[in-house]
């Protein structure tokens, strides 16, 4: 589940290390927990590894009684003489160690949980204002998917990180610290022992760097099959009614044999792995045993330095079958999830440091009339050649409503972001009551318009949130940000008025009914009436709605245009249109094709006119053989047009 | 199939019903590896053998070097259980040399045994998952249209792909890991009880408390984890309805509103994570300590009797050479129960995986199918007073309907949302049975026919067209089998040669530009830049709707079915580009039986005939003429189709 995320973003040149400037600007309000989990987990390290050292001890002093008992650190006068004394003392002495490292591992475990979690909200939470603080030309480039990877696996990513970070530190400790003690009691032995953990380490790295690239291919083939079964699923209905089940069935078992095939290259590396690992951890094993005991019987060879004790072996031994997990973890684990954060820590610092829209910035707009105008407007999307728009200039009046029709591709929604400022112009100016929109704040702009999009969009909460949505919580009385609350009563008008209280208060849970993700599903229309009364609760001066009737069937377009019409009411809308049966009492209908405006007029003008639009009436109302030989030219044309277009993106990719 | 009656509402509880469908099945991950696993069980058991092996061998070099310690620095005789006594050298250097030739072979064997069961297991996980993800993605796409449509794909995806995953991996580490705990455990008791028995009764004791500690832990854990996935959930559904919404949040605001709410989520995710943190916090330390007090505890009875001789009035002793095995031993003890919580956790994830697998696929019975094999129809189609409900609901969605198409006739259906549009076709290709009445094709009734053979002589379009990974021409060539190919050329004399692999590849790209010609695509395909070869899909070029919808028409073409059905194929489509596609359409379904469904009545104004559904019964038919003039139901939609919405006279 790592590293999924391709979210397209550029670090900022100023930062080197982003994993490290995450770490210094959310560990550092936690400093004090962290440098106590690091303290605790050092800590408890020393009598982690003193039992083995103790019972070394004891039993050369005790059972063996050939050494006299002695424990390095801990001053001579200390210990008890007496054998039996000397019992008690290690009793002691064990018992202690194992309190303290459990009390230790706690207590660090604790703290180190605590600073972690905390840092981790909040560089979830200030990635989540970056990225709903950007303006929608962030969105536009990136898939919903890739953002939200961002904020779910590249945090998580650094959970991981955080995690194995604490792991790692205790294994190192770990090791460091049976080698201090190894080294005390004989170093020469020590030093050779050396040998364990450096190449268990190097034979980690070695299998980490091969097994990367044959994972690369595994990955790839579980997406081959992850597709071919998704392709099936999708197309079932295809699939069946050309009755192709045996095909979709030999395809499946063929990505399936790949992936496993595959698969088995990284089963061998990692056989291959172990028995090279356990070959050097148990030899090296049994080589300290010979080696250990060898000098115990006939005394050292004199670069090894003196001979050992028995108990002395014993605590090697104890110490040298400890290494091997902890430094495969730290080989194969953490450095691997270290490797993850890195890459997730680049694009969370991309969205953090990315530079933010500020939405205040500007005059707040006044609006008296609600009169619109766009005056020469051009824009093309950033990177693109493509002019979106071109010299679009027409106004609407305030109180009338100005439906917006073309073909798919024409620019029709854009000229409707332009009003919102989802984007600038790049050429003339969209104007409110005469002032610029340039000037104003995006916050105040959008505070009067509201907005009934095509699929509209319902969030995850309950049908009255939704309603109140733009308008504080309806059942959120303490909420003091917001200037007026929203009653229940409101919440309800809205609904009535458009037309979506009869089906709301029908749901089990009325309007507390969840919906949005995970919650209930409601029909097209459905949604598009609680959108609508989520746009009348806001009471707009100016309206927007974009193709608002183009999914659902005429009886529920009947309705929708209804309670549309309540909602235009005396305001300023600008409806955008697929189905010419929409505007077609529109005060003017702006036609546009190719991102220009060519005809302008209402309903019985533009067809008298005998253009575009009449064209486009004759396919609505089902005379396609009258349509004008122009019009079937253009949309040839368009065909060819859109390929073009598609290569070009293929191609630039 | 946006017209179906059968919407299922509930998403969250899809795969608690997949599940629910093998809720007779007490052992669904046994049911799933005995049906799956067949020829390849004897490598688990081969592979679980040598791996139980492995572990008491590897286990054994701590007891071994504990007797060698006696013999050679304690003064003690050298006794190996089941070595004879003639074999140890009686001096301590060669004893040494002994010990580490054993100690060397033991490993070898060990290494050996171990290397072989991880093969043998692997072996049998990953055979056994190809056959499992093969066999139940070959069953499920069986399954009759009614799971598909009761189904949303995102469930049945998540089953065939997520959960086979996870079997994946339950599978390989599992088994291995169980025989690891259980053989670390065992042999760990038993070397100790070899050494001493008196002594490793203390751990004995001890062994059922550390494993009540890991229960209740564990249990802990759970509970606590569920916790955690609940509250993951609703953070996730929350940052994803606002990036995909994001429009709307900008024009309503709502941002600050927005960065609160997931605020408090995060916090209250935060909070139930950290106490699911503390629980490990005090799992694992707990673990070290008991295992720190069995030792303890027997070092403290082995010294106290290597002094006094007595413990309590019980006498026992210990030696040196005891004493390093006893204690590298009682370590050992945790790590076994560790495995087995983890060892526990991997056997629930495969058993709700391999329900929910298991489920999936007996889901929905299938139904019988007759055997007559439709052949060169003529197109009759003809409803007798058909009724139909889907299954599990009362609703009639098709009541009594009585409808004689001939054949080459073009058949308009509109009407509203859930009058049964779809549903009327959907009986005719045979996803459901009629629950009265019959759907017979020139006389025959459907349920007496062979399905595939019925569906091929069905050209089907749909409302989003799908089109398959691959090229265009494999999609055009879709519907065409290799079998089929061969046969027509066979008939038809040309003696082509020998067919070639793949079903693409055997259609005569002369063919496949004919009905690319005829549906209006060959234009558009033609000015690609790599033509027919052009990848669709996610990968290959965009295709605008229309131009999707005219391949998928293309497609149904090449295979010249004598029926064609329209299932709002236009609706999706500007109207510009329905211009094209209409055109195309008015030449095809010429000579074919059509029926169109469709919501904009332009597409139908020029049928045969039209007619009007409301709640599964035909309420008026006639041409578009015909219909205005009745001034009914239709005449009002049409009304709103051409945009007079408030002339609606009720």
């Amino acid at each position: 589940m790592t590293g999924s995320g391709s979210l397209d973003v550029d670090v900022p040149e100023h930062v080197d290390n982003p994993l490290w400037l995450l770490v210094r600007r959310y560990a550092r309000p936690y400093a004090g927990r962290y440098l106590v989990a690091v303290l605790g987990t050092l800590l408890a390290q020393i009598p982690q590894r003193l039992p083995a050292l103790v019972v070394g001890v004891a039993l050369d002093a005790i059972l063996l009684s050939n050494t006299p008992y002695a424990i390095p650190g801990v001053p001579q006068g200390w210990i008890p003489t007496e054998t039996a004394d000397q019992v008690w003392f290690t009793i002691g002495l064990l018992s202690v160690a194992y309190l303290l490292d459990a009390g230790l591992s706690y207590l660090s475990g604790r703290v180190a949980g605590t600073a972690r979690l905390r840092t981790l909200h909040d560089i979830r939470v200030d990635t989540f204002g970056s990225v709903v603080g950007r303006e929608l030309p962030f969105f536009d480039d990136r898939r919903t998917g890739d953002v939200m990877s961002v904020l779910n696996n590249d945090v998580g990513n650094l959970n991981g990180f955080a995690n194995n970070a604490v792991q790692g530190l205790r294994f190192v400790t770990q090791i460091l610290v049976a080698f201090v003690f190894m080294a005390t009691l004989h170093p020469q032995l020590a030093a050779l022992l050396l040998v364990l953990p450096v190449g268990l380490a190097a034979l980690g790295r070695w299998y980490t760097n091969r097994v990367e690239h044959v994972y690369e291919e595994v990955r790839e083939s579980v997406g081959e099959i992850n597709s071919r079964l998704e392709d099936s699923i999708d197309g079932i209905a295809t699939v069946k009614s050309f009755a192709r089940e045996d095909r979709e069935r030999d395809a499946v078992a063929d990505s399936s044999r790949e992936y496993r095939d595959r698969n088995w290259s990284v089963i061998r590396l990692r056989i291959a792995f172990n028995v090279s690992s356990w070959t050097v951890s148990a030899f090296s094993f049994i080589g300290l045993f010979a080696l250990g005991a060898y000098m115990n019987l006939n005394g050292a060879p004199p670069y090894l330095g003196e001979s050992l004790s028995a108990g002395t072996l014993l605590t090697f031994l104890l110490y040298s079958k400890s290494f091997y997990g902890p430094i495969r973890q730290l080989m194969l684990d953490v450095l691997d999830s270290y490797e993850n954060a890195l890459a997730s820590s680049k694009r969370i610092v991309a969205v953090l440091e990315g530079l933010d829209d500020d939405a205040d910035e500007g005059d707040d707009l006044v609006v008296t009339k609600g009169r619109v105008e766009y005056d020469d407007v051009s824009f093309r999307y950033d990177g693109s050649d493509d002019q979106i728009l071109d010299d679009v200039s027409f106004a609407a009046e305030p109180g009338s409503l100005v439906g917006v029709v073309g073909p798919t591709g024409a620019g029709k929604s854009t000229i409707t972001k332009l009003l919102f400022r989802f984007y600038d112009p790049d050429e003339g100016t969209v104007r409110i009551d005469g002032t610029d929109l340039a000037t104003v704040s995006r916050r105040s702009l959008r505070e009067h318009l509201g907005y009934v999009s095509q699929d509209p969009f319902l969030f995850y909460g309950t049908v009255r949130e939704n309603i109140a949505y733009g308008r504080g919580d309806a059942d959120d009385t303490d909420d003091t940000d917001e200037p007026e609350s929203v009653t229940d009563a409101d919440v309800e008008r809205a609904a009535r008025l458009a037309g979506a209280h009869e089906f709301v208060v029908g749901l089990e849970d009325g309007y507390d009914t969840q919906v949005g993700q995970r919650g209930e599903s409601l029909s097209g229309g459905q949604r598009q009436r609680v959108a609508i009364a989520r746009a009348l609760l806001r009471d707009p001066e100016i309206l927007v709605l974009d193709e608002a009737t183009s999914h659902v069937d005429n009886e529920t377009e009947r309705q929708i245009q209804e309670s549309i019409d309540a909602l235009a009411g005396e305001r300023t809308t600008i409806a955008i249109a697929h189905r010419l049966s929409t505007v077609r009492n529109a005060d003017g209908i702006v036609v546009v094709d190719d991102g220009r405006i060519v005809e302008q007029g209402t309903h019985d003008e533009l067809l008298d006119e005998d253009g575009l639009y009449a064209d486009l009436w004759r396919v609505q109302v089902g005379e396609t053989d009258a349509v004008s030989e122009a019009f079937l030219q253009r949309a040839r044309d368009g065909d060819a047009e859109l390929t073009g277009e598609a290569i070009d993106k293929e191609v630039s990719r | 199939m946006s017209d179906g009656g059968a919407e299922s509402s509930d998403g969250e509880s899809g795969r608690g019903k997949i599940a629910a469908a093998a809720d007779d099945e007490r052992w669904p991950l046994f049911t799933l590896i005995r049906e799956s696993g067949r020829g390849n069980l004897r490598y688990l058991g081969v592979g679980s053998l040598a791996s139980l092996v492995a572990q008491f061998l590897s286990n054994l070099d701590m007891f071994v070097i504990g007797l060698a310690f006696d013999a050679m620095f304690n003064d003690r005789a050298y006794d190996l259980p089941l070595v004879p006594a003639g074999w140890i050298p009686a001096d301590p250097t060669p004893q040494l040399a002994f010990t580490v030739a054993l100690l060397a072979s033991v490993k070898v064997i060990d290494m050996s045994c171990g290397i072989f069961a991880q093969w043998s297991i692997f072996l049998f996980a990953q055979r056994t998952l190809h056959r499992i993800r093969v066999d139940a993605f070959d069953t499920v796409q069986r399954l009759d249209m009614d799971f598909f449509d009761s189904q949303q794909t995102g469930e049945v995806m998540s089953v065939l792909n997520n959960d086979v995953n996870s079997l994946e991996q339950s599978l390989e580490a599992g088994p291995n890991l169980a025989v690891v705990a259980v053989g670390m455990f065992v042999s760990s008791l038993f070397y100790m009880a070899l050494l001493n028995w008196q002594l490793a009764l203390i751990s004995v004791a001890i062994g059922p408390i550390i494993f009540g500690v890991n229960h209740w832990f564990g249990r802990r854990h759970e509970a606590r984890n569920d916790e955690v996935r609940e509250e993951t959930g609703v953070l996730n559904a929350l940052l994803e309805t606002n990036i995909s919404g994001i429009q709307t949040v900008k024009a309503f605001g709502g941002e600050t509103h927005e960065t609160d709410r997931v605020t408090d989520q995060s916090a209250t995710q935060r909070d139930v994570s950290w106490h699911a943190h503390m629980v490990g916090v005090s799992h694992q330390p707990s673990l070290r300590l008991l295992a720190g007090v069995a030792f303890v505890a027997t070092l403290f009875v082995g010294t106290e009797w290597v002094l006094d001789g007595t413990f309590f009035g019980i006498t026992g002793t210990i030696t040196a050479g005891q004493l390093v095995p006893f204690m590298y031993y009682t370590q050992q003890l945790v790590l076994p129960v560790r495995f087995a919580a983890w060892v526990t956790g991997l056997y629930k994830a495969a058993t709700s995986s391999a329900r929910r697998i298991v489920g999936v696929q007996r889901m929905t019975p299938r139904r019988d199918e007759g055997d007559t094999v439709l052949e060169n129809p003529e197109g009759r189609v003809e409803y007798d007073r058909v009724s139909f409900a889907y299954p599990g609901t009362d609703e009639r969605v098709i009541d009594g309907v009585d409808l004689d198409v001939e054949p080459g006739e073009t058949v308009g259906l509109v009407g509203q949302t859930g009058a049964g549009k779809s549903t009327l076709l959907k009986l005719l290709l045979a996803y459901y049975d009629p629950d009265e009445g019959a759907v017979r094709v020139d006389g025959h009734d459907v349920r007496d026919l062979d399905r595939a053979a019925l569906r091929r002589s069905i050209g089907y379009v749909a409302q989003d067209p799908f089109l398959f990974t691959g090229t265009i021409r494999e999609n055009i060539a879709y519907g065409v089998s290799e079998a089929d190919r061969r046969k027509a050329s066979n008939a038809s004399g040309e003696g082509r040669a020998a067919s070639r692999e793949t079903g693409a590849e055997d259609v005569e790209d002369a063919e496949i530009e004919a009905a690319a010609k005829e549906a209006g695509a060959h234009e558009f395909i033609a000015d690609l830049e790599e033509g027919y070869d052009s990848e669709v899909g996610e990968r290959g070029v965009k295709l605008s709707g229309g131009q999707r919808q005219r391949i998928a028409i293309a497609r149904v073409l090449l295979t010249d079915p004598p029926m064609m059905v329209f299932d709002e194929a236009t609706s999706h489509v500007d109207n510009r580009t329905e211009v094209l596609i209409q055109r195309s359409l008015d030449r095809i379904t010429e000579d074919r039986t059509t029926f169109v469904v469709a919501h904009r009545l332009s597409t139908v104004r020029d049928a045969d005939r039209i007619v009007h559904l409301e709640d599964g019964r035909v309420t008026e038919q006639g041409t578009h003429d015909e219909l205005l003039a009745e001034d009914g139901d239709y005449a009002d939609l049409w009304r709103v189709q051409v945009g007079e919405v408030a002339s609606k006279g009720d």
